[in-house]
């Protein structure tokens, strides 16, 4: 007993030290008359603190060192630390401003007038919603002026972000969250990265101190903003990030802020005109000058800032802020090769306050897009929403930890949905903003308990069973990526060809795209629930077909194909992917129509070109049945030819049953593979 | 131990009647027929003895001496049951029929026989016969419904528990069967009624306990499933099944460290369960312990190699981890046949096989 009440008597001696020393020590000679040079020393610090602090508008990030150095002479003054809180709640590192502003109103519980709002502020990004609700509730009164309606809206506003917070922070979201590491982030800024749809390329924006022309920027102090790039190496990590030089970085600010899913081309953000976008092709190995992407969508005044391609590049979605929006910043989508206006994409996306940092997902319907409306919990959270049967879903915030109660702006995510990329201040980064990777884990994967029950009485031996509902599969991006390198198959070098998307239901080009002319490279997006026909082509060259018919619904897959183009020479052999006959019959189906029709363009166009068409079946059945089958079909494409108006006399037909197998008949694969239909070069 | 008690009881029957005869008769001078009922008789003594080999050896002679004495095959039969020679045992019951076809004592002996024999198919037609021609005999009822529940059909057995219980009121191995059909049919409320009847029948049926609290935890009532579940194991404490689902109830109640306490038990009582280590794996991933869920599922993977569920727990943990082998764990699962194992390695970026 003793004992508790001398601990008793210790605790409240140390309530009464603390509370009675809660008082503002200023910089005077009478308290700090024994350190002359160190007090002058802060008072200079302070000084050129307050400059940077009361500047129009004021440079919160320039103030800090020199409030912090004098802080560090003297920590118990409250207007110091007032400042150094209100400073922090202005920087990157906004967490930090709650432990200043604490001391200040403890120092000085006048310190200023609207110090709850600022308690509230500092809480809130602290992540602690109900003291912040607490806060910002008694921050209410100090409003005043003509000004207090639209500031109790505001703090309004504050108090609904923290309970969005509260709810959200409730479900955390199952990821990892991964600094990208020194071969990408530096002690400097980066943000803004972008990928491509295999996340093989990365591009980033940097301020770091190798960028073009080294140059500060006067306003903020820092380097100019360079684009960087990275691209995965053989062990699958990231390779050291290279400045892309001119001419896509200047001497000013140049920042990415889109990537085509090939990473053919990329859009970049210039300061011109208040803020426009540009484009940039890669050639080879070397991206060209950006070009300022038209009137359709910058505006000579307005801020036109990020922005995204759909998965085919015939689409843009832009951020603009310009007039007859929904308020602030708003997302818009136009039809790049098109002439019609952008169309602003309406209530359920856009809000009165900002949008930002827009994404489209290689499935073409998933949008990811930063708002501070919506459930946002603090400053831009991330949102996605689906378009689906035409119109949007009503955006779902990504969650915490994702999102944070500070900005969480231009995410992007892989197609295979697995990882995402933003950027962001944490305490693990290199310093200053960093660049991380999400690893989305999914809803939580749920154990299996097994437990036994001696059922019968009369039995000794006890029943097992598994407990718990089985869970349920787990929905993937529904996406294939394919992807690979087109050759010439003679001289096996790189080639540049198009490759040209068609939908065969529909007999309708869907994308055409280019490979790189240096690598040969290119990548597909190919969204489920398309009879895809694929056609690559080069002049000079037979078109290659391939074909991929991914029901509504298929599961994300990552497909490579190489495909090697061979020239028009007689005895060269072209499997037609994308002819297709009713079961068992010689009957051609609707979705030939475009292969037979770029069969067609070739006779036309390649007079002396004669074919022989020529049908294959794999092993099943018997013999005789599968070659008079295999004949049938052939004959088929040359009577549709000959209708067409293709000479007879340079089409011949063959039906070779299973005597010429392309793979081994052994399994579904190669069976698959053998049922087909070709063409041969006969003369030319 | 039912079997046992029914068989005697059946028995007892044929031993009274034979009794009866041999006050009648004298020992020294006897015609072949009675010779052969004081064999018999002296082979009832040794089998009430449990000597079982003396008595087959009496039986057998009293068959030498009067080849169509039914019950003599009867008690043959039941000896070598005893014995574990269930084929002659069967071959026994075969003339015993042969000789006395109304009676329901051989088809009960030979659906016991067959029975243990595996064949259960034909076990169950003896059952089914002695329902016919004795319907009040609760036991046949009984144990077609054992085996009818084995067979998975719930409903039938369930049917076959409501005869017996109908037959013999007081019959608490019935109730608890009956009950565990209930179960199975998804009937959690009747289920958890009829085992109740049982204890009340039968105090000492532990197990319906165990059982009960099994009901009650389907049924929604965790609460009392937990009550069940204390009461079993403040009367019997070395049982590690029962710590084993006491915690997974209490896993359920997302009291994971109660779970944890009850699987770590199990295991001290007997380390070779492989349950109660991969519960104890699933508890841990719960309380993201996922360094000592990982080494719990790979000791339930090293007793069980074929054990589904511990490799897609272990590959959960292996993910929490890091570590890029929960890709092959949950593959492995699927292919002992837990499906989704397929499902998580492609949203986890496994790429191909």
């Amino acid at each position: 007993m003793q004992t508790f009440l001398r601990i008793l008597f210790l605790l409240g001696a140390m309530l009464w030290a603390i509370f009675s020393n809660a008082q503002s020590v200023e910089f005077s000679k009478d308290r700090f008359g024994s350190d002359k040079d160190g007090l002058k020393e802060a008072l200079r610090e302070i000084k050129e603190g307050d400059s940077w602090y009361d500047s129009d508008p004021p440079r919160y990030e320039q103030a800090l060192p020199h409030y912090l150095a004098a802080q560090k002479f003297n920590p118990d003054n409250a207007r110091l630390n007032l400042r150094i809180g209100n400073s922090y709640l202005h920087s990157g590192f906004k967490p930090r401003a709650l432990a200043y502003l604490q001391k200040a109103v403890q120092l000085n519980p006048d310190v200023d007038p609207y110090i709850h709002y600022y308690l509230g502020r500092g809480l809130q990004l602290n992540a602690k919603w109900a003291e912040a609700i607490a806060e910002y509730k008694a921050s209410i009164p100090a409003a005043n002026g003509k000004n207090a309606p639209a500031q109790i809206a505001a703090i309004q506003r504050k108090i609904t972000e923290c309970e969005n917070g509260r709810q959200l922070m409730a479900k955390p979201v199952r990821v990892f969250i991964d600094n990208a590491g020194p071969a990408i982030n530096s002690p400097y800024p980066e943000y803004g990265p972008v990928i491509s749809a295999d996340e093989s390329v990365i591009l980033f924006t940097s301020r770091r101190d190798n960028s073009t022309g080294q140059q500060r920027d006067p306003e903020t102090g820092g380097f100019f903003e360079d684009i960087y790039q990275s691209t995965r190496g053989a062990n699958g990590q990231w390779t050291a990030a290279r400045n892309l030089g001119a001419p896509v970085n200047t001497d000013g600010h140049d920042a990415t802020v889109g990537l085509a899913p090939d990473g053919q081309r990329m859009l970049v953000y210039s300061e011109d005109n208040g803020g426009d976008l540009e484009e940039a092709d890669l050639r080879g190995a070397a991206w060209r000058k950006p070009q300022k992407m038209g009137g359709r969508i910058n505006t000579s005044k307005y801020h036109e800032s990020s922005a995204a391609y759909t998965p085919d590049g015939r689409n843009l979605y832009f951020v603009s802020d310009k007039a007859g929006g929904i308020g602030n910043r708003d997302i818009y989508k136009i039809e790049i090769e098109g002439r019609g206006p952008a169309v602003n994409l309406g209530p359920t996306i856009n809000t009165p306050y900002g949008e930002e940092g827009v994404f489209l997902h290689p499935d073409g319907k998933t949008m990811y897009f930063s708002s501070e409306g919506h459930n946002s919990m603090g400053g831009y959270d991330i949102f996605k929403s689906v378009f689906e049967n035409g119109k949007w879903s009503t955006p779902e915030n990504l969650g915490w930890p994702i999102n944070t109660p500070d900005d969480d702006v231009f995410f992007v995510i892989s197609a295979s949905g697995r990882h995402g990329y933003y950027s962001s201040f944490r305490d693990d980064g290199l310093g200053s903003k960093d660049i991380y990777q999400i690893t989305f884990l999914g809803a939580e994967k749920q154990p299996l308990l097994s437990q036994e029950d001696q059922l019968l009485a009369s039995r000794i031996q006890p029943v097992k069973e598994t407990l718990l509902a089985p869970p349920v599969a787990i929905a993937t991006a529904q996406v294939t990526i394919l992807k690979g390198v087109v050759t010439d198959e003679a001289s096996k070098q790189p080639l540049e060809a198009t490759i040209d998307v068609v939908d065969n239901s529909r007999n309708e080009l869907i994308a055409s795209f280019r490979s790189n002319a240096q690598s040969g490279r290119y990548l597909v997006s190919l969204p489920s629930g398309v009879n895809y026909g694929i056609v690559v082509r080069q002049e000079g060259y037979l078109f290659h077909s391939e074909n991929f018919d991914l029901p509504t619904g298929a599961a994300y897959s990552e497909v490579v194909k190489d495909i090697a183009l061979k020239k028009l020479d007689v005895g060269v052999k072209v499997v037609l992917n994308n002819i297709f006959f009713d079961f068992d019959k010689a009957t051609l189906r609707k979705e030939s129509t475009a292969e037979l029709e770029r069969l067609q363009k070739l006779m036309v166009e390649t007079p002396a070109l004669r074919l022989e068409i020529s049908g294959h079946t794999d092993n099943v059945g018997k013999a005789e049945y599968n070659k008079d089958l295999s004949q049938r079909r052939a004959k088929a494409v040359v009577d549709y030819l000959v209708a067409k108006g293709i000479d007879k006399a340079r089409l011949t037909f063959a039906g070779y049953g299973d005597t010429q197998p392309v793979a081994p008949n052994t399994t579904k694969g190669g069976r698959q593979l053998n049922r087909r239909t070709e063409f041969k070069v006969t003369g030319k | 131990m039912l079997k046992t008690l029914t068989l005697t009881a059946a028995f007892g029957l044929t031993v009274a009647a034979a009794q009866a005869q041999v006050d009648t008769v004298r020992a020294s001078t006897l015609p072949p027929a009675q010779q052969a009922e004081k064999l018999y008789n002296s082979g009832v003594a040794k089998y009430n003895s449990k000597s079982y080999r003396a008595a087959l050896l009496d039986f057998d002679k009293a068959l030498t001496l009067r080849p169509d004495f039914a019950k003599a095959y009867y008690n043959r039969a039941t000896t070598r049951y005893e014995l574990k020679d269930y084929q002659p045992a069967v071959e026994d019951y075969n003339q015993a029929i042969r000789l006395d076809p109304a009676g329901f004592t051989s088809y009960f002996g030979r659906a016991q026989a067959r029975e243990a024999l595996g064949q259960t198919a034909e076990a169950e037609l003896d059952y089914g016969k002695v329902t016919e021609v004795k319907p009040d005999y609760a036991p046949a009822w009984y144990y077609r419904g054992a085996l009818r529940f084995e067979k998975a059909d719930y409903a039938a057995a369930k049917a076959d528990f409501d005869a017996a219980v109908k037959a013999d009121p007081t019959y608490a191995y019935a109730y608890h069967d009956r009950a565990s059909a209930e179960r199975k049919l998804n009937q959690f409320p009747a289920a958890v009624q009829d085992y109740t009847k049982a204890l009340s029948l039968q105090p000492d049926l532990l197990p319906a306990l165990l059982n009960r609290a099994a009901a009650r935890r389907r049924a929604g009532d965790l609460k009392g499933a937990l009550a069940d579940y204390n009461a079993y194991l403040d009367k019997k404490t070395d049982n590690p099944t029962a710590y084993t689902n006491r915690g997974a109830a209490r896993y359920e109640a997302a009291d994971y460290k109660g779970a944890v306490a009850d699987f770590t038990q199990a295991i001290q009582l007997n380390d070779q369960y492989a349950f109660a280590w991969n519960n104890r794996a699933a508890a841990n991933l719960k309380l993201e312990d996922y360094k000592s869920a990982a080494a719990d599922a790979t000791k339930a993977i090293a007793l069980n190699p074929q054990y589904a569920e511990a490799y897609l727990n272990r590959g959960h943990a292996r993910e929490m981890l890091r570590d890029d082998q929960a890709c092959q764990d949950w593959r492995k699962a699927a292919e002992l046949g837990l499906e989704i194992g397929t499902s998580y390695a492609a949203a986890s970026g496994c790429g191909p096989e």
